[in-house]
């Protein structure tokens, strides 16, 4: 079987794909399933995207020369999962009546004011342009800096800049809208 | 609490899918990795029982098409003409007669048309023909491969120049369109590779010496209103018309003639219309100084699921003017400790030009390349170069103005703008001081940017 050496996982003990795979999941799963629930408001079909993206990663793992890179080549293959998710949930959203907010409920000790803030900004990043969305998401839910937005989505920085600013903006109208 | 704080706290507060059976969504992932590998290994042995099987099918029914031969979507392909033998040193001799055949039309309507000669690609020979007879060519170099069949032209050109690779685009026979010139139709693809029977763009060609080029591409979907063909063009250059892309997203890019898609000049990402709705986008690009005066103007839109769906390339002129080419630094981030990382400065070649202070900064405002990306540089400056408005220099102080749409309402800058804005600036010793203003507003920048909009040179 083809061992691995691994920069990521703990030094630089070779690794077999099924327990590089584990080691991976257990790292990762839980905070790439948040991720894409902020993205998709849908936890079920988080999970969906993310497991979809695990068995990817494990399918293509012979070629993959850096086990470092897995966790972006993860993130990445999340964020083109729950794009092609949003795709195909477009039409039928379109048609919704009133935009759809799959969210929690606040925790009990977040303020009344501040819950609802947090569901309003969380619905309108929900209404954005997948794109829009998932720049806005990496930006500030993950703190990544443009670059690291750009190699995850697989565009330029410029055009991170570009769906930022136009998220930005158009979150602002909509939070505004919602106001009156 | 600004917007983008706001957002920060609200994606952290709402993150929370519930509980999470990972034992089993790992067990699921190895089971779906299991069957992959079944499915694999079955299709190999079918391929394998093929490779066998073929060469006997072969001989027995022979196989009448030409080597590189298309079949389109939903067009009977007819018998094209003999295969012109390959030349070694000197251009074979091709037919004078128009090889003429008729199309059945395609689905989407095309009437009957006239097919321009189809045969093979040719190997590289001696450079062809008349001094100026290639000036409006954008594929193939003139030393590169050459064409006796149009549509290899053309396929050469859709996935050597646009960069459209895998799956491949479909393409339909040539259709004649004058004495020496023709169009090619691309067909587009379906989320599984397959070919639509929608034409996505056409790319127009012209016969040289008896081989074909490349001089332009169209899309009904992607429709450039400025460059016009062949207009010389300024620095930077905009770019505008009317296109739909997936998301909005239309990609506009500079390159010098016969240039592939990792040789950018300067590349712009434009918002249009999307759902197949058509709306006008608009780029300023700062591109890099070009190798010669000739170059074209690249616009393509994205399919979402597998890269370039339609295309649309208009020839241009680069301004003599330019020519030379002047170096300015403008300067980016590379990722570090402490956040945002490293300034670095990074020179870039821009056409000759004597404000290299404006060009600086146009520079800045248009990021790094894909390849200084590559290389983990970014900008905490957004938008592109038309939101620098204006630069004015007197005495060692400079003012520079910045377009309001850089600042959505309610937001503020990432930090580290302004110290990336003050390197590029000083970089020039005759700049003593800087005043940055946002829409002709020095309280604005301020309010914007959390820091003050007057600069003056450090020591």
């Amino acid at each position: 079987m083809m061992a691995f050496v691994s920069t990521e996982l703990g030094g630089t003990a070779e690794l077999d794909p099924s327990d590089s795979l584990e080691a991976l999941f257990r790292e990762h799963y839980g905070s790439l399933v948040r991720l894409a629930n902020v993205l998709l408001g849908d936890a079920a079909r988080s999970q969906e995207v993310v497991q979809d993206a695990f068995v990817k990663l494990h399918v293509k793992w012979g070629g993959m020369r850096h086990l470092d890179r897995a966790p972006a080549y993860l993130r990445s293959a999340v964020l083109n999962g729950a794009r092609s998710s949003l795709r195909r949930r477009k039409v039928a959203d379109r048609h919704a009546a009133t935009a759809v907010v799959s969210a929690p409920s606040p925790s009990a000790e977040s303020g009344a004011l501040d819950a609802l803030d947090h569901r309003r900004l969380v619905a309108a990043l929900r209404r954005l342009p997948a794109r829009q969305r998932a720049a806005l998401a990496l930006r500030y839910y993950l703190d990544l800096p443009d670059a690291e937005v750009a190699s995850a989505m697989g565009i330029s920085v410029g055009s991170v800049k570009t769906h930022i600013h136009r998220g930005l903006a158009t979150l602002g109208r909509l939070v505004k809208e919602e106001d009156r | 609490m600004n917007l983008e704080a706001r957002l920060r706290a609200a994606t952290r507060a709402m993150d929370d899918p519930g509980e999470l059976d990972e034992p089993g969504a790992l067990a699921s992932v190895r089971s779906r990795v299991r069957t992959i590998r079944r499915r694999r290994r079955a299709m190999a042995t079918v391929a394998a029982a093929l490779v066998v099987a073929l060469p006997v099918a072969i001989v027995a029914t022979g196989d009448d098409r030409e080597p590189g031969s298309v079949v389109s979507p939903d067009v009977t392909t007819l018998p094209s003409t003999v295969p012109e033998p390959a030349p070694t040193t000197a251009p074979a001799p091709t037919t004078t007669a128009e090889a003429v055949t008729t199309a059945t039309p395609t689905t989407t309507g095309a009437p009957t048309t006239t097919v321009a000669p189809t045969t093979t690609e040719v190997t590289t020979t001696t450079p062809p023909t008349a001094p100026g007879a290639l000036d409006d060519v954008l594929w193939p170099a003139p030393d590169g491969p050459r064409f006796v069949d149009a549509v290899e032209a053309v396929r050469s050109f859709v996935a050597e120049v646009v960069g459209i690779g895998e799956p491949p685009s479909q393409l339909a026979p040539a259709r004649s369109t004058g004495p020496d010139t023709a169009e090619v139709d691309v067909f587009g693809r379906n989320e599984d590779g397959s070919a639509r029977d929608t034409v996505v763009s056409t790319v127009a060609v012209r016969r040289i010496d008896d081989h074909w080029y490349v001089t332009g591409a169209t899309a009904a979907d992607l429709v450039v209103e400025t460059p016009g063909p062949r207009e010389e063009i300024g620095w930077p250059v905009r770019v505008a018309g009317r296109g739909t892309g997936y998301e909005g997203t239309i990609v506009v890019q500079v390159r010098d003639a016969f240039a592939g898609p990792d040789d950018l000049l300067g590349l712009h990402v434009a918002m249009g219309g999307a759902l197949g709705e058509l709306a006008t986008f608009e780029a300023t690009v700062a591109y890099s100084a070009p190798a010669s005066d000739r170059g074209f103007v690249l616009v393509h839109n994205d399919s979402g699921l597998f890269g370039i769906e339609s295309f649309t390339a208009v020839p241009v002129r680069f301004s003599p003017a330019g020519a030379g080419g002047t170096t300015v630094h403008a300067t980016f981030y590379r990722s570090g400790e402490p956040p945002p990382g490293e300034l670095v400065p990074v020179a870039r070649t821009v056409p000759s030009t004597t404000g290299v202070l404006r060009a600086a900064l146009i520079v800045l405002l248009g990021g790094p390349t894909l390849d200084e990306q590559r290389d983990g540089l970014f900008s905490r400056i957004p938008g592109s170069p038309a939101d620098l408005e204006g630069v004015d220099l007197d005495g060692g102080r400079a003012v520079v103005r910045l377009g309001e749409r850089l600042a959505p309402s309610g937001t503020v800058s990432a930090p580290g703008m302004v110290e990336q804005l003050n390197a590029t600036v000083f970089q020039f010793p005759n700049v003593t001081s800087v005043r940055y203003e946002l829409g002709t507003s020095c309280e604005a920048f301020s309010a914007w940017a959390q820091q003050p909009c007057e600069h003056q040179r450090a020591g």
